[in-house]
């Protein structure tokens, strides 16, 4: 007779088919310890968290959300909804972990939730005194008076008390809010992997579908989320081919390592199915072990993106909860992982247990708590009898009680079961008036099997509703997936082995079936089950007992969103009749484990008020994850210095060297200046205007897009592209051209040069260029494609230097080459090729400064040579190196548009005053027929100008509204009437100005408008916008 | 980043500078695309492939010029830095010979080439790539234009067992993939596949 009390490490003898997980059995297993709740327990190597507390008989591990009720233990696996855990420190911490997941070593640190001040005593806990306040959907219900204070009070209160694991903020939130996260020593990485034979789940359906698969020769994966092969094949008793099941699970599984084609995927869940049977699998790399973790480059998690040309599901079932009052008391769990623990752990769950059941498995579950040295006071059968007599003649000879026709229906304790009410159940379903206390610590309950079909339904697979076993299965599939075992309702050890192999062989065939390249144009099979065995006649989960449902003693549905029995019931009565919103009214089956335990129930409780069939009501969808996946497992490789390409032209590394303070540009980083010493950004981009345009000055203009178009229509297509004419363009010349987009608004400019006869070569802005390579390719391959010609995008081949300033000339005089630069041989917008100190050199005569500028292509491998080859021939001249603000700053002295500062994807070239550059004479160009539109043609249009502050010093902010005092619009408002869209301080004529869209502004020119700032209005002068050289003397020089 | 240590499983080298050509042609149908098809051969000197994603030469790396097919009209034409003018000018005599458009770009500092050799290097590059790499899907002589990581990239399996794959970029990403590539081969981050690359998939 047991003399423990609770739950226990059971150690009967060294035969013990008891703690099979533990690492050398459980009389030799390695001690180690943890801490909860900053206690220590001593534990085994082999444990998980979950097996670990129970052995030290700590069975209360949380709170539940929404009522604060203590909790434990329900179940062994990933359907665990009540034992959510936090693990380790800091930024490492991980809330809601399953502790039945977490593998335990030495030194695990876990903390329980949504507790305070601690699990024992929450003051979260009086909550449920007021239970019948907090009815299903009660926050819509509550909380209306007064509107005003739901935003701040209800809504915090409420979101302060429910909730589960919170993550340690303080460790993100570091002093200084802009410092970098601290990195973490370890990753998540994803791989994408190919094969023919996908097989989730490696219980022995699963193993028995793999050997099929791969003695055929096709690549197979096994995918499996606990660390040891053989599902449930640990708890069943059942020989198969003449072996233990667990043994022929691991014989099979070493045997299959052998062979190159296998690959066994442990500690591995089947997250999501997708299109094109893409399925995602979560493995747990280097989580469990931080041995592994501690190695430099560790993976903590991997996320593979697996391609199988098949899915064979084997993912089995899971045991659903019986319906009593209080069924959710730390001590009633499901019976098939009470065997679990005690199977794989030898751990006890109690020392006095109930069996409660609707299913013969429960009976099992019976024998071998009695083995191990439980008292098992009596199993309660909801049916007349087990379906397999043989049991109740087993448990009998056990000495073990048996009550068929009756029913548990209540529980009775707290923080655990102190007892149950038993008693026979009448012929309205209802238990006897007169029922039996029995005191005991332990409840084991079973309602049977639901098939795990949620990895079926991702990606569209269809489910069938079995009134005879009251449950989904799998029904037809649009993709390429097979189902196998337990997931299709298959009871036995041989039966599911059998269906293994079965759909492991008919999955080969498939695949060695499929002719040509297009198996996408396969047809949706129907999947035919093997016939199912049948069990026994469904019996309600529900048991009633005392009282209305609505009473303080709940049958609680869903635990982790803490839904009972009787809020369906209310919410059916106040007519949510669809599944989808009843789940969403009560949030049953919303909470992390998506009501894996629960769904099922809820969907029959409803049936039942309805008193419609279930399966007109169906169920709700399923959406991937099928357990939650970190974020960071999503997020990969792609963090810290990796989180995002970062572009390099050839000179950047001078750039580093060389003082930068950079600027993001798409997804380059360009100098946004240079500075020198102590200097600060305004007085460096001061230094390098004044410098350029009293010397010289180089930037690097390598991001800019290049792109060649060849052929004998490539003029005519550019033609079509640009707003102006570039057929006529000479060879050796250049020409600036606008691209508007079908609407007629600007979308990019560049300068295009004649390369030769049949030859462009096209500049587009930094951003721009893989966009405007795309519309090109658009174009000419659905469109025009008569055109002959080719479009390569050579902006890697070639680094650009923007040379700029009045010593320019001087400059490239100085270097040796074939080049004449004499201004009447090398004209402002021509090109010349050559070769220039040595390097192929293509010299482009164009200017953004305003001042005599250069500018330099050559390819990209000699462009920091060339680089720093004109610096140093520019260093005589006194020539510095300028970054992106000071070429913005100089260009709007000059009054040259930027794009997307001047433009913002609703401006016309005549808005510009680019009309121009807008032929009138070409038959059509992409734009051409919106610039007609009357919205776009009629007068009122805000027009680029030049804008002079009455304080000199005043630098208006960018985006500043131009309003008009005079006239208000509905609200009473001054109307608006433009915005600046550029607004610098011109060092050159030590005054700020601006750029801005303004109504009528060319007619107005000399008018003063009104800036609304939030300091007040200030006035500004309606100006040119060329403020500098207006005639362009300086770059015509 | 760290730097994949010694012990790595893939050997991962950046190649130095060589001559790249980007050739354009688009080949008629029937009779007159052979024609255009063997006169652009004949003036280059070795067969451009024609079946998608491979390249051609029988010994990748030893024929001065080698042909790798990128699109139905388009080959990537590998040189020596030096022959790039000289072929160049062959190809301009083509032209007038085929009559068509042919379009040769010089394309030499465009991509740079990364070298991964060692049995890891599969894995390696199935951590940035959707494309099965593991044989017979991926041979020697196979190429893919792809996306790794998110950039746009190209593959070419140059011999298996061992295994040698060349891997081409755009020169502005270079330090980016190659900050990738020592991440992921790093030893702690290798991951096992099948063992069994070269056996046919299923017979």
């Amino acid at each position: 007779m047991n003399t423990m009390n609770g739950a226990h490490r059971v150690i009967n003898s060294a035969e013990s088919e008891f703690g099979r997980w533990i690492e050398g059995g459980l009389e030799h297993g390695r001690a180690v310890s943890f801490r909860f709740d900053g206690k220590t327990h001593a534990a085994l190597a082999g444990d998980s968290l979950a097996s670990a507390l129970l052995a030290n008989n700590v069975r209360l591990l949380g709170r539940s959300f929404k009522y604060h009720r203590p909790r434990g233990l329900l179940a062994a696996g990933c359907e665990e909804p009540n034992a959510l855990v936090g693990v380790g420190h800091g930024i490492a911490h991980e809330p809601n972990l399953r502790a039945t997941q977490v593998e335990l070593h030495d030194g695990l640190e876990a903390v329980s939730q949504n507790r305070w001040p601690t699990l024992r005593w929450d003051a979260g806990g009086l909550l449920e005194w007021g239970g019948r306040l907090f009815p299903a959907g009660f926050y819509y219900k509550t909380f209306l008076w007064p509107r005003s204070f739901w935003h701040p009070v209800y809504e915090r209160a409420i979101r302060r008390i429910a909730g589960l694991g919170r993550l340690e903020t303080a460790a993100f939130t570091s002093a200084e809010a802009d410092a970098p996260l601290p990195p973490a020593a370890d990753d998540c990485e994803q791989i994408h992997m190919h094969c023919d034979v996908l097989v989730v789940g490696a219980g022995l359906a699963g193993i028995a579908a793999a050997k099929a698969a791969a003695a055929s020769g096709a690549r197979v994966i096994l995918a499996d989320e606990a660390p040891h092969p053989g599902g449930r094949a640990w708890e069943d008793e059942e020989k198969v081919q003449g072996l233990a099941a667990w043994e022929w699970a691991m014989q099979e599984i070493t045997a299959l390592q052998e062979r190159g084609n296998f690959l066994y995927l442990r500690r591995t869940i089947a997250c999501g199915h997708y299109d094109h049977n893409l399925v995602l699998l979560l493995e747990r790399a280097g989580e469990h072990d931080p041995v592994l973790l501690a190695r430099p480059g560790a993976i903590r998690r991997r996320l593979w993106r697996v391609r199988p040309k098949r899915i064979v599901l084997a993912a089995g079932a899971l045991e659903r909860p019986l319906l009593f009052a209080h069924n959710d008391r730390p001590g009633v769990m499901l019976s098939s992982s009470v065997r679990a623990y005690l199977r794989r752990y030898g751990v006890a769950a109690g020392s006095r247990a109930v069996v409660a059941t609707c299913h013969d498995d429960a009976y099992l579950t019976a024998l071998d708590l009695k083995n191990a040295g439980v008292d098992v006071a009596c199993i309660v059968d909801l049916r007349p009898s087990p379906h397999n007599m043989r049991l109740s003649a087993r448990v009998q000879t056990a000495g073990i009680a048996l009550r068929c026709n009756s029913a548990l229906w209540e529980v009775e304790g707290r923080r655990g079961v102190r007892s149950v009410m038993v008693g026979r159940l009448r012929e309205s379903g209802r238990p006897a008036l007169s029922p039996e206390r029995i005191t005991c610590d332990l409840v084991a309950m079973s309602g049977g099997f639901t098939p795990t079909v949620h990895l079926w339904s991702h990606a569209g697979g269809t489910l069938q509703w079995e009134a005879s076993r009251s449950a989904f299965f799998p029904e037809s599939h649009p993709q390429r997936m097979l189902a196998a075992g337990a997931v299709l309702g298959i009871e036995g050890c041989e039966a599911i082995r059998a269906s293994g192999e079965e759909a492991g062989g008919r999955a080969v065939e498939e695949i060695a079936g499929e002719s040509g390249a297009h198996p996408e144009a396969q047809a949706a099979r129907i999947l035919e089950a093997p016939a199912p065995i049948p069990r026994h006649k469904p019996v309600g989960r529900l048991i009633p007992g005392r009282g209305s449902l609505a009473s303080g003693r709940k049958h609680f549905l869903d635990f982790q969103n803490d839904v009972t029995v009787a809020d369906v019931e209310l919410a059916a009565r106040e007519g949510y009749r669809s599944v989808e919103l009843l789940k969403r009214y009560t949030t049953t089956g919303m909470a992390t484990d998506q009501g894996k335990t629960s769904n099922l129930n809820a969907l029959e409780i409803l049936s039942d008020c309805l008193s419609a069939p279930t399966a007109q009501l169906g169920v709700t969808t399923f959406r991937p994850p099928y357990t939650p996946l970190p974020l960071d497992a999503i997020t990969g490789m792609n963090r810290g210095a990796l989180f995002a390409p970062r572009r390099r032209t050839p000179i950047t590394s001078w750039h580093e060297a060389n003082g930068w303070d950079p600027e993001p540009v798409g997804q380059w980083l360009r100098p946004y200046c240079y500075r020198r010493g102590e200097e600060g950004r305004r007085q460096a981009i001061e230094r390098e205007i004044k410098t350029t345009r009293s010397a010289a000055g180089m930037i690097d203009l390598s991001t800019l897009g290049k792109i060649e178009v060849q052929g004998a229509d490539a003029g005519a297509f550019l033609d079509r592209i640009y707003t102006n004419v570039m057929a006529n363009l000479p060879v050796g010349r250049c020409r600036y051209g606008l691209m508007l987009n079908e609407n007629g608004f600007l979308f990019d400019d560049g300068v295009v040069v004649r390369l030769a006869e049949d030859r462009f070569l096209l500049h587009t802005t930094s951003g721009n260029a893989d966009t405007i390579h795309a519309w090109l390719e658009e174009w000419h391959q659905t469109e025009w494609f008569d055109l002959d010609l080719f479009i390569t995008p050579v902006g890697e081949q070639w680094a650009q230097i923007g040379l700029a300033g009045p010593q320019a000339r001087a400059i490239l005089q100085s270097l040796e080459s074939d080049i004449d630069f004499a201004a009447e041989d090398f004209p402002f917008l021509s090109m010349r090729a050559g070769v220039l100190a040595g390097m192929e050199v293509r010299i482009h005569r164009i200017s953004f400064t305003g001042e005599l500028s250069y500018e330099i292509a050559v390819p990209a491998r000699c462009g920091l040579a060339m680089w720093e080859r004109l610096l140093q021939a520019g260093a005589q001249h006194g020539i510095c190196a300028f970054g992106t603000e000071a070429l913005h700053i100089m260009r709007a002295e000059k009054g040259f548009i930027v794009i997307g500062d001047e433009t913002d994807g609703q401006v016309t070239p005549q808005d510009l005053g680019l009309g121009w550059a807008v032929s009138k004479k070409k038959a059509d160009f992409i734009g051409k027929r919106g610039l007609q539109r009357s919205h776009l043609a009629s007068d009122g249009r805000p027009q680029l100008t030049g804008l002079f502050t009455e304080d000199e010093n005043l630098v208006l902010p960018d985006g500043a509204y131009a309003i008009d005092p005079e006239s208000k619009d509905a609200k009473g408002h001054p109307r608006t009437i433009g915005h600046v869209t550029s607004s610098y301080w011109s060092p050159t004529l030590q005054r700020s100005i601006a750029m801005a869209l303004v109504e009528n502004a060319r007619a107005r020119r000399g008018e003063n408008i009104t800036i609304a700032l939030e300091e007040g209005p200030v006035q500004a002068k309606l100006v040119d916008c060329a403020f500098y050289d207006p005639k362009g003397e300086r770059q015509n020089a | 980043m760290p730097d994949a240590a010694t012990d790595s499983p893939v050997h991962i080298e950046e190649l130095p500078a060589s001559g790249m050509i980007d050739l354009r042609l688009r080949v008629p149908d029937g009779a007159e695309g052979k024609r255009c098809l063997a006169s652009l051969e004949a003036a280059l000197g070795v067969a451009l492939p024609t079946e998608p994603r491979r390249a051609g030469g029988e010994t990748p790396g030893d024929a001065p010029l080698q042909a790798l097919w990128m699109a139905p009209d388009q080959w990537l034409l590998l040189c020596a830095a030096e022959n790039v003018a000289e072929t160049l000018d062959s190809l301009a005599q083509a032209r007038e010979k085929i009559g068509g458009n042919l379009m040769a770009t010089d394309m030499s500092s465009a991509r740079c080439v990364i070298r991964l050799r060692g049995d890891g290097t599969r894995a390696v590059l199935m951590k940035a790539i959707a494309v099965d790499f593991l044989p017979p899907a991926f041979m020697p002589g196979h190429l893919r234009r792809c996306s790794f990581a998110g950039i746009a990239a190209m593959v070419h399996c140059r011999s298996a067992a061992p295994d040698e794959f060349d891997l081409y970029v755009f020169r502005s990403y270079a330090e980016f993939v190659l900050a990738w590539l020592h991440r992921s081969a790093m030893p702690a981050a290798q991951v096992e596949l099948f063992r069994d690359n070269g056996q046919p998939a299923s017979e």
